[in-house]
């Protein structure tokens, strides 16, 4: 090897790394690295008890440092006996939104950018075409004349296609109804949200926002913890809730009662009544779906 | 004039590495993408802020925090037992005290005011009643299909004005509403008893926890059940919006990911 | 065994070595191609820190141009490959060399559906 050529070389494999480097810079400001603990964490279905344990403590760990509040998150199991079911009784909505800013608060979604589980659908009377809904209204007060309103969320699917379609099985649902997503498991290709007929799950393209006065310490993992850049969430009935035997936070703040839930196991339920003697209404029941999810009619 | 193939090839190399280089520099040096345009069509309504607080709070501190206290009656702060006394004006018309000047009040109870009085109805000619200038504020006649039911005796007790009365003369307490509802309006009060009429707060499993199930009063104004049009929270941002505000601030070092400062840079819907 | 291992590096050097063989044109061009690389790469760490938002996909449009690029190439790599089918249906022995071609087309294609899979991950270090 010549002197010249082994100058030339030099400079060019310098030249090389330089440019290497500068095109890594930014990942100077990927920030806090992952944690040896949670790059290692197993599939939900895999961890024994003692590993939940040491997956809360970690999260709560991370929540407090990340955010200045000592939440308190815990693996609420499904109960025995137990279905859930929602009915949604079209003709009493309003269209008020207060169920979309709840679900917000309860649920730790993301301020900025805006992720949202409930989709509150303007509808001109006498069609269900969901193509013709409009989500952006805004006018004075509600309701408006010639108008229905029809909310749409995740609706728990018993043939849920979003299940089907995940690679790595990071979300599946539970004995009681639940489809649930395992945060800490997702990949993030976006294949569920593909595959969804209700438009009900939401990616976090960017890190969620939340102010740490407005987050919800109240939190399940499977539910409600909050959520990093890059993976999959959605409606979950609340499940740090409804497991334990209360309302979804959508229906304690409904204006007009129109949000019904309970357990359909249970035949002297509120919702077990709706199914029976209601005319109720599946949406896109063409597509075979089985959602556990109802729209009925008053009448 | 024809060119040797060599020099068509350093020609064609040269052109392809220039384009390439010029595209590529364009974009690694093309400032951040700039705001996505948002539709002017989509206004967007600033409704008070969604009350967080409603799951979690007590009912003086919603109020306190300025939330939408509509659904409140005087008790929810108030101690029942110890009732506010009402002033009234020379004209007779109650004077609202200043704090309580946006509150919609709803007459819950007459005897509240009318303690061993008898009460005179006035008729127009076309068989309304002919409100009393204290009540015009507070209650607003309006029951039934095109308002018609206006006459007070039709549910209230002509004699004993804490009683109600039906159709078919059963003398009811003001707690037992619900029944004299029924008296009308059957196949609603059937779907209330069952639980899918009106709103059921607390536990779906009643072994866990109570089940708060709501009277008709509470959610509905006897005298103009009709439920009131309400300002709807705001909807979502504009779709493509979506996600560049955030990621472009943060470039610039102006928002630090998870800080209550990114905050600012969003409008504020929720602050009032 | 150690034999095998240090022939082994040796093929692998004198193919590395191959990559250093042109005159100047051929440097330009690939140092061209390397920037090009390189700023693909400075994407991609930008995208790392800020999330794929920087890319502009949002809920109602989830799948871009990374996903696009990958089934295209898929189809690439996979006419490529059938380069072989006439070879062997016609004995063609002259498409034999064309037939190298076409594998290393497809190795190439595969490998940059493999980068645009992965790149398309909103968590690929789980993945």
């Amino acid at each position: 090897m010549s002197r010249r050529s082994f100058l030339r070389g030099s400079t060019a494999a310098a030249a090389g790394v330089a440019a290497m480097a500068a095109g890594l810079a930014p990942l100077r400001k990927l920030g806090e690295a992952i944690s040896v603990d949670q790059f290692l964490q197993q599939h939900y279905k895999e961890l024994s008890p003692a590993d939940m344990d040491k997956v809360l403590r970690r999260i709560e760990n991370e929540v407090e440092r990340q955010y200045g509040v000592r939440p308190h998150v815990r693996d609420y199991k499904p109960m025995n006996g137990v279905e859930y079911v929602y009915a949604l009784n079209v003709t009493r909505c309003v269209g008020c939104r207060k169920c979309v800013h709840a679900c917000v608060a309860e649920n730790n979604q993301s301020r900025d950018p805006e992720i949202q589980y409930i989709r509150v659908l303007k509808m001109p009377n006498g069609t269900f075409d969901v193509e013709k809904g409009d989500v952006n209204y805004a006018p004075e007060s509600v309701p408006e004349k010639g108008f229905f309103y029809m909310p749409v969320q995740c609706h728990q699917c018993k043939n849920p296609p979003c299940t089907k379609v995940c690679p790595v099985k990071a979300t599946w649902t539970e004995p009681d109804g639940i489809t649930v997503i395992d945060y800490n498991w997702c990949i993030g290709c976006r294949y569920c949200e593909a595959a969804c007929p209700y438009f009900a799950r939401r990616f976090n393209f960017s890190e969620p926002t939340i102010p740490k006065e407005k987050l919800n310490p109240e939190m399940s993992y499977l539910g409600n913890q909050p959520r990093h850049k890059g993976v999959m969430e959605k409606c979950h009935f609340c499940i740090q809730r409804t497991r334990v035997g209360r309302y979804p936070a959508c229906l304690e703040v409904c204006p007009t009662g129109s949000r019904k839930f309970g357990n359909i196991l249970d035949p002297s339920s509120e919702v077990a009544h709706i199914l029976r003697e209601k005319r109720v209404f599946v949406l896109k029941e063409e597509v075979g779906t089985l959602p556990r999810f109802f729209y009925y009619f008053d009448v | 004039m024809s060119m040797r193939p060599g020099q068509k090839t350093n020609l064609v190399i040269g052109g392809l590495v220039v384009l390439f280089l010029g595209l590529a520099a364009s974009f690694a040096f093309s400032p951040n993408p700039a705001p996505v345009r948002q539709d002017p069509a989509l206004t967007r309504v600033v409704a008070p802020a969604p009350q967080v607080a409603t799951l979690r709070m007590t009912a003086p501190q919603l109020a306190a925090g300025g939330g939408d206290a509509s659904i409140l009656d005087c008790y929810a702060c108030h101690d029942e037992k110890k009732s506010p006394t009402v002033k009234m004006g020379a004209d007779g018309a109650i004077v609202f005290p200043k704090e309580h000047a946006d509150l919609r009040l709803m007459m819950a109870n007459c005897s509240t005011c009318h303690v061993g009085k008898k009460l005179e109805v006035e008729y127009a000619k076309n068989g309304d009643v002919v409100m009393p200038k204290a009540h015009e504020d507070l209650l607003k006649m309006g029951h039934g299909r095109n308002n018609r039911n206006t006459n007070c005796f039709n549910c209230h007790s002509q004699t004993k004005l804490n009683e109600l009365v039906t159709r078919d003369g059963t003398r009811l307490t003001f707690a037992q509403a619900p029944l004299l509802c029924a008296s009308c309006h059957g196949p609603t009060y059937r779907d209330w008893e069952l639980g899918v009429h009106g709103r059921t707060n607390g536990y779906w499993d009643t072994s866990q926890g109570k089940a708060v199930r709501q009277d008709c009063n509470a959610c509905h104004d006897p005298h103009g059940p009709a439920i009131p049009q309400i300002i709807p929270f705001p909807g979502p941002k504009p779709v493509l919006t979506h996600g560049l505000g955030s990621a472009g601030a943060a470039e610039h070092g102006a928002a630090e990911v998870g800080t209550p400062k990114s905050e600012g840079a969003q409008p504020k819907p929720e602050t009032k | 065994m150690i034999a095998a291992a240090r022939k082994y590096s040796r093929f692998v050097g004198r193919c590395l070595a191959c990559l250093f063989e042109g005159d100047w044109r051929y440097f330009l061009w690939v140092g061209a191609l390397a920037a090009i690389c390189a700023l693909g790469l400075n994407a991609y760490a930008r995208q790392l820190v800020h999330g794929l938002a920087i890319t502009g996909m949002t809920d109602h449009v989830s799948w871009g141009v990374y996903i696009a690029n990958f089934t295209f190439l898929v189809g690439v790599a996979a006419a490529a490959v059938m380069l072989v089918i006439p070879v062997y249906i016609y004995h063609n022995e002259d498409l034999h060399d064309l037939v190298i071609f076409g594998e290393l087309l497809a190795v190439a294609a595969i490998l940059m559906c493999l980068a645009f899979v992965t790149v398309d991950l909103g968590r690929p270090e789980r993945f």
